[in-house]
């Protein structure tokens, strides 16, 4: 019958709504539903229909962020402990997450031994010419991107072709970064370092998708998955950086002349583990920081807002131009780039049902003032491009500029016919998947053929 | 008649104890439990007793197990451990004392008043 598929549904959006605002183990939930539909067949027995008695039985377990309120203060060291230690029961499943978690610390460790490679060619991070610090930062993200390719292949499994186009970019990009005669010191090779982890970071993110990879949802899972990264590893670098100063006071403290090993060893093996452990706890972990991330971009979208619109009105009134400095195209991007991933990672974990709020008109708001922005800068760079020409970071920069733009207008159109109630938010979602590959395009041009344009200057 | 949320919160622990020495039960069951022995007047909330069972739980005055009920569903249950038993004995000892003082105090007999009171 329908209306008890409706119900059955009913009850998997109520525990689904329980298990991602709450530190809710599966064994809690599965206790809680017994409960409802204890609940239930006492109404039906009392005479109740299906319907009715599911909403009354509802309505007496109390709003799930009222038990969750309860639940969580009971279980705050949950939160905290789910982390490393699911409050699995059954010995089975606890097995299963310890080997998982020696999984984690064998990838790890191969990301930091991959690190160590160069030594072997006789190419150390202490180089005293400074050409070791170049290749180490250039390649950084090469020690870890195979590891987690190989990662996602054991989680997804998948197809053959998908698996030769991942092997493909990678090699490619692994070989121009190397092979290329750079310059030392120059452009070309600080743009290829730059871009090579969002270059990357799109090759995950088609493993991530896996044989998916053209579909909305789990393109705006990745979308949502890469915040989450963000903001683990953020938090775990946060705890390396202090563990990192202790252990350098300290060792100076005794008098032992131990930086230098410190910073290639544990610095630059735990900098290289760090994307590891960050990407293992945002797959497994995401119903957890999910609290957090909508929350972070809450606080920081009016703030980010507040800027934009006193840069707005300095440029207006004041009539500053904003092209003076030569950095601040690139300062623009990183600004385009943080509007377009909060509005992102806001939009991925939004209530596809809630409708247009306050909220959203903030988010839109922001999109405009970051369009305002960006249309100064790049009237203000077309004046001096024929001046100047076209340098390596100024090609580089334009081109994101105008990629970025071109993907907030793409958004703030989508947002305006969505409030507007002429489009849907799944049409807007829609939008932006179209958008990647653009920037997937983009980025493999600037880290394998812009070298060769100019020269590896 | 309305318990007072503090009276609640301090009777619900050794309540609790009692009527797991008593049976092993479940949540939904403690609740209709507690209202068929108060004669209907008592109507626990799942917010409160779900969060104190899983409190009495980390203590290890309780422990929980699953069994499949006659419904097919797997039901998580409660009993008492030693730890627990010992606890209620402990906490029952101090009811007594309140109960005795109460007592002393003329108790039963304002109680009975008031009940004349009314009826006359």
């Amino acid at each position: 019958m329908g209306s008890d598929i409706d119900i059955e549904q009913e009850i998997t959006n109520w525990k689904q709504a329980l298990k991602e605002q709450a530190g809710l183990s599966a064994d809690d939930l599965q206790e809680l539903e017994d409960h409802l539909r204890d609940q239930m067949d006492e109404l039906e027995r009392g005479g109740l229909a299906k319907r009715e008695a599911l909403l009354i039985a509802m309505l007496r377990l109390g709003q799930p962020q009222n038990l969750i309120a309860e639940l969580s203060k009971v279980h705050s060291d949950r939160l905290w402990k789910q982390l490393f230690a699911p409050s699995h029961t059954t010995a089975q499943a606890a097995g299963h997450s310890r080997r998982e978690l020696v999984q984690v610390i064998l990838a790890a460790v191969l990301a930091a031994l991959l690190g160590k490679i160069p030594l072997l060619f006789g190419i150390s991070l202490s180089d005293p010419t400074g050409g070791g610090e170049e290749f180490y930062f250039r390649n950084l993200s090469l020690f870890v991107a195979p590891v987690l390719l190989c990662g996602f292949y054991f989680w997804r499994r998948f197809s053959t072709p998908l698996v030769a186009w991942l092997a493909g970019m990678l090699l490619i990009t692994a070989l121009t970064a190397n092979l290329y005669p750079f310059q030392p010191g120059s452009n070309t090779s600080g743009l290829v370092a730059l871009h090579m982890p969002l270059l990357l970071w799109l090759v995950i993110g088609v493993a991530y998708c896996g044989d998916d990879w053209r579909s909305t949802r789990a393109v705006w899972d990745f979308t949502r998955y890469s915040g989450e990264f963000f903001i683990y590893s953020v938090l775990i670098a946060a705890g390396g950086m202090v563990f990192m100063a202790l252990a350098t006071a300290f060792a100076e403290a005794l008098g032992i002349q131990a930086e230098n090993f410190l910073m290639e060893w544990v610095g630059f093996s735990g900098l290289l583990g760090v994307p590891i452990v960050a990407a293992y706890l945002a797959e497994k972990k995401r119903s957890l920081i999910a609290n957090m991330a909508p929350m972070l971009a809450k606080i920081f979208i009016p703030l980010f807002l507040l800027l934009m619109v006193a840069l707005i009105l300095t440029i207006t009134v004041l009539g500053q131009d904003l092209m003076q400095d030569r950095n601040t195209l690139i300062l623009i991007d990183i600004l385009l780039m943080l509007v377009v991933g909060m509005v992102l990672y806001d939009l991925s974990a939004r209530d596809e049902a809630a409708p247009f709020g306050p909220a959203d008109t903030l988010n839109l708001a922001l999109m405009l003032a970051a369009i305002i922005i960006d249309c100064y800068a790049l009237a203000g760079i077309a004046g001096r491009l024929g001046l100047y020409g076209f340098s390596p970071n100024k090609t580089a920069a334009l081109g994101e500029n105008i990629l970025l733009l071109a993907n907030l207008a793409g958004l703030a159109v989508g947002y305006i016919k969505y409030a507007l109630r002429q489009g849907s938010l799944q049409h807007l979602l829609s939008i932006q998947t179209r958008f990647w590959p653009f920037y997937l395009v983009w980025l493999a041009f600037v880290v394998w053929i812009m070298p060769l344009l100019y020269n590896f200057r | 008649m309305r318990i007072d949320k503090e009276l609640t919160a301090a009777s619900v622990v050794p309540l609790l104890l009692l009527l797991l020495e008593q049976e092993e039960s479940y949540g939904y069951r403690i609740i209709k439990r507690i209202r068929e022995c108060s004669q209907g007047h008592w109507q626990w909330s799942e917010g409160m007793l779900y969060p104190v069972l899983h409190r009495l739980e980390q203590r290890k005055w309780i422990e929980s197990f699953w069994h499949m009920a006659e419904s097919g569903r797997r039901r998580k249950y409660y009993r008492l451990t030693a730890l627990g038993r010992k606890e209620l004995h402990r906490q029952l000892e101090q009811w007594r004392m309140i109960y005795g003082t109460l007592s002393q105090l003329g108790f039963e007999h304002q109680s009975q008043e008031k009940q004349d009171e009314r009826e006359e």
